[in-house]
């Protein structure tokens, strides 16, 4: 799993990916608590993915979690395009069901296990596979909230095949920064990050 | 991952003469600028071509009636037919789509390109008006004529709802005037769209002003839009 893709089928697909931004479907806020400081718009869950659909304009993920009270609730996870996705070098296996994942998600203003996808920790298969991080990111912002994810991102791996970004360029579009961590990596970044990214707390 | 030419497309000739004064401006094109109104500039080539990051779900400028007001601030966004892949007019002019025009005597052409394939709005050149018992549709009924060297277009019969991702909305009883005509590089098209809908806007007001690029070797997107399960599925649901 998580084979990523190649330059040139990257390429294509920044082409594409261009053409949907122009029309993007939704706008966010409506649908979403799109604020990070809000106790909605940044809510942590676990669980084993269900379901994907790599669909445009919105790749869909169904992700099985089990509740406070014990019972498994189907949640439904909003993100980019899949044309976008893969303009960050996702594959159709960077995702799949069964994987066991950690995501950040902006809760719906709909529904109560609903949301837009914005982290998202993808486990290794195995124990000896390592795990796939995207990071939501905006370079050069002018909001201090991604200074952490901005430190993180400089020093961490980056996953083969994924696009080179200028985390310190112009001040650009959201990305997703795809990490690549083994086990000792992750637990050392989640004492290191506990208290500044989300997805570590 | 297949991308359409839209210089491969032969367009369809204009059956017959354009009356004097008129241009001939048929082809295709492609969204250069957006102003919404009384919004502001859109400025082109930003990352979301979204109507609504320039009017911020503000209700500032817009003559709103009460009911006009009421059915926009009502509106689920749920049921916003853009999460099952229709874009109704006049949203569908304003959603940067390439657009195809094909002038003629007495059927005017006007296509979005959008979900793989044309969208085309029929303009009915003889000026004759939608019959009393007309059905309302996503693309409404559109009769057209020339004023110099602009084509005025008036729609009506559309299905109303959202006219801009703040969904804003406009009624069935809406009544749209747009103009097309060229821009001084005899290249680009001009366009201007006015809505006169006294249930939900107490006077006619400008919506949309766009230029379009002439665009003969653009691609075009084959990307499918496929209605969204986590809205369309969840709201099922919850209908029981």
């Amino acid at each position: 799993m998580k084979a990523l893709l190649l330059p040139t089928v990257v390429i294509g697909a920044l082409l594409l990916s261009a053409a949907g931004k122009l029309a993007a479907h939704h706008s966010d806020s409506i649908y979403f608590v799109d604020d990070r400081s809000d106790p909605r718009g940044a809510v942590k869950i676990e669980g084993t993915v269900s379901g994907v659909r790599l669909i445009n304009p919105h790749a869909e993920f169904f992700i099985e979690v089990v509740n406070e009270a014990g019972e498994t609730d189907r949640w439904a996870i909003e993100s980019d395009s899949w044309n976008e996705l893969q303009s960050y070098g996702w594959t159709d296996s960077t995702i799949e069901v069964g994987d066991r994942v950690e995501v950040i998600v902006s809760m719906s203003r709909f529904h109560d296990t609903a949301g837009r996808l914005r982290d998202i920790l993808v486990y290794g298969s195995a124990s000896n596979e390592t795990s796939q991080l995207f990071l939501e990111f905006i370079p050069n912002s002018e909001s201090g909230q991604w200074e952490s994810v901005l430190e993180l991102v400089q020093q961490a791996p980056q996953c083969d095949g994924t696009v080179s970004y200028d985390f310190l360029g112009e001040r650009g579009e959201e990305i997703l920064v795809c990490l690549e961590l083994n086990e000792q990596a992750l637990d050392a970044l989640r004492v290191e990050y506990a208290d500044r990214i989300r997805i570590f707390d | 991952m297949l991308l359409g030419c839209i210089g491969c497309l032969l367009l369809v000739p204009a059956s017959g003469q354009l009356p004097a004064g008129a241009t001939d401006f048929s082809g295709v094109y492609r969204p250069a600028g957006l102003a919404v109104q009384p919004c502001g500039y859109n400025e082109w080539l930003r990352r979301s071509f979204e109507t609504d990051k320039f009017c911020l779900g503000s209700d500032e400028g817009f003559p709103f009636t009460e009911a006009g007001l009421t059915a926009w601030r009502e509106y689920s966004p749920i049921e916003d037919p853009v999460l099952r892949c229709i874009e109704s007019f006049p949203r569908s002019a304003m959603r940067g789509r390439p657009l195809r025009i094909v002038l003629g005597e007495d059927v005017t052409e006007i296509a979005y390109w959008f979900n793989q394939q044309w969208h085309t709005r029929e303009v009915h050149m003889d000026g004759s008006p939608a019959p009393n018992n007309a059905e309302h549709t996503d693309l409404g009924h559109s009769t057209g004529r020339w004023s110099g060297d602009a084509l005025i277009v008036e729609t009506t019969h559309t299905k109303g709802g959202p006219m801009f991702n703040d969904h804003k909305q406009s009624s069935p009883e809406a009544r749209y005037t747009e103009r097309f005509w060229l821009a001084p590089d005899g290249r680009n098209l001009l366009m201007d769209i006015a809505i006169d809908d006294r249930l939900y806007y107490s006077r006619p007001f400008l919506v949309n002003r766009q230029e379009w690029i002439a665009a003969t070797d653009s691609p075009l997107s084959q990307t499918e839009c496929t209605p969204s399960s986590i809205w369309v599925e969840l709201e099922d649901e919850d209908d029981g």
